[in-house]
């Protein structure tokens, strides 16, 4: 029998080449939303390689998450300093989370969360920030699950049509 | 608009008109949402010390809004790098942008981005993009009137919060 469980570990180099995919369709997914979302040619490669760069950054975690032994998501989050001046002095953000669209809504985002505020403590941070789209309603609606609350609007204003 | 009112980069005497407004701003942030970060102590001199430094970065403006002689606001914009993941766009961004309680409804905070809107043009910025306090409903209304949009949301999460965090 085939497992479907659900799994999440620290990500490795050789998970790089199937995430960069769900990569790819979350793009897709965000341009559909907001046509201001557009990949870059060879967007994709370029990911790969900041995603195997990123492994080796011991103020960064990156997870994966497993539906049995098929990659469904990934969630990259960091330590870093809080704005010069401000306390708390370091924060914890996520950088990146995507999650295939088979397997959404299924716990998968959550899991994967949940190692990150795990190691995020043992680092003495308390606190994260986390972007998300205006138009994505699903992905705020996920974030408010977990308590998170909105803490800025970041406004754009177009100097060109 | 206030007749008297001037618009002006900043100069190295600024320094501590910069360092006192931008207290106030932070005063402000705090009042209107508990959840702002809390300024260490004399952190306005390191702010003001850090404009300060980039008055010669030609990728940094510094405006100041003077009135009858007084320093009543300033704004800080730059260029900034994009993703190379992304397709790209030349994009600028508005760090801070206070105007002194008094000096409001005169035009003063639209004359700063104005005046600020013209230098990015000229360096070809297509897009400026800034963050305003969720809570800041009248700072969301001012860029509205200048014509920006919502494009992203900053979320916080406690983690050591009753709410759910994992």
């Amino acid at each position: 029998m085939i497992s479907h469980e659900l799994s999440v570990r620290p990500a490795i180099t050789a998970d790089a080449e199937p995430l960069a995919r769900i990569w790819v369709e979350t793009i897709e997914t965000l341009g559909r939303l907001d046509p201001r979302f557009r990949a870059a040619p060879a967007g994709a490669e370029r990911w790969r390689t900041a995603f195997v760069a990123g492994l080796a950054d011991r103020d960064r975690l990156t997870v994966v998450a497993l539906r049995g032994e098929v990659l469904s998501g990934y969630l990259i989050g960091a330590a870093q300093p809080n704005l010069p001046g401000l306390l708390p002095p370091q924060i914890g953000v996520v950088l990146d989370l995507a999650v295939d669209s088979h397997g959404r809504g299924g716990g998968v985002g959550t899991e994967m969360f949940r190692l990150l505020s795990a190691w995020l403590r043992t680092r003495g941070i308390d606190r994260v920030e986390v972007r998300v789209a205006a138009r994505n309603p699903i992905a705020q609606a996920f974030w408010r699950a977990l308590g998170a609350t909105e803490f800025y609007d970041t406004l754009g204003l177009k100097l060109h049509d | 608009m206030t007749d008297s009112l001037i618009i002006r980069p900043a100069v190295v005497a600024d320094e501590l008109a910069i360092a006192r407004l931008w207290s106030y701003l932070m005063a402000e942030l705090v009042r209107l949402d508990a959840r702002q970060p809390r300024p260490t102590p004399g952190a306005e001199r390191v702010y003001a010390a850090r404009v300060v430094s980039t008055l010669d970065d030609p990728d940094t403006r510094v405006l100041i809004a003077e009135s009858s002689g007084h320093v009543c606001g300033f704004i800080l914009g730059a260029q900034i790098g994009q993703s190379d993941l992304f397709q790209p766009i030349h994009t600028g961004f508005i760090a801070d942008l206070y105007v002194e309680s008094g000096a409001r409804r005169s035009g003063m905070g639209r004359a700063l981005v104005e005046a600020l809107r013209t230098w990015f043009v000229e360096r070809g910025i297509e897009r400026i993009a800034l963050n305003v306090d969720s809570a800041n409903t009248a700072g969301i209304a001012f860029w509205a009137a200048q014509g920006a949009h919502n494009s992203q949301i900053k979320m916080q999460i406690e983690l050591d919060s009753s709410r759910g965090a994992p």
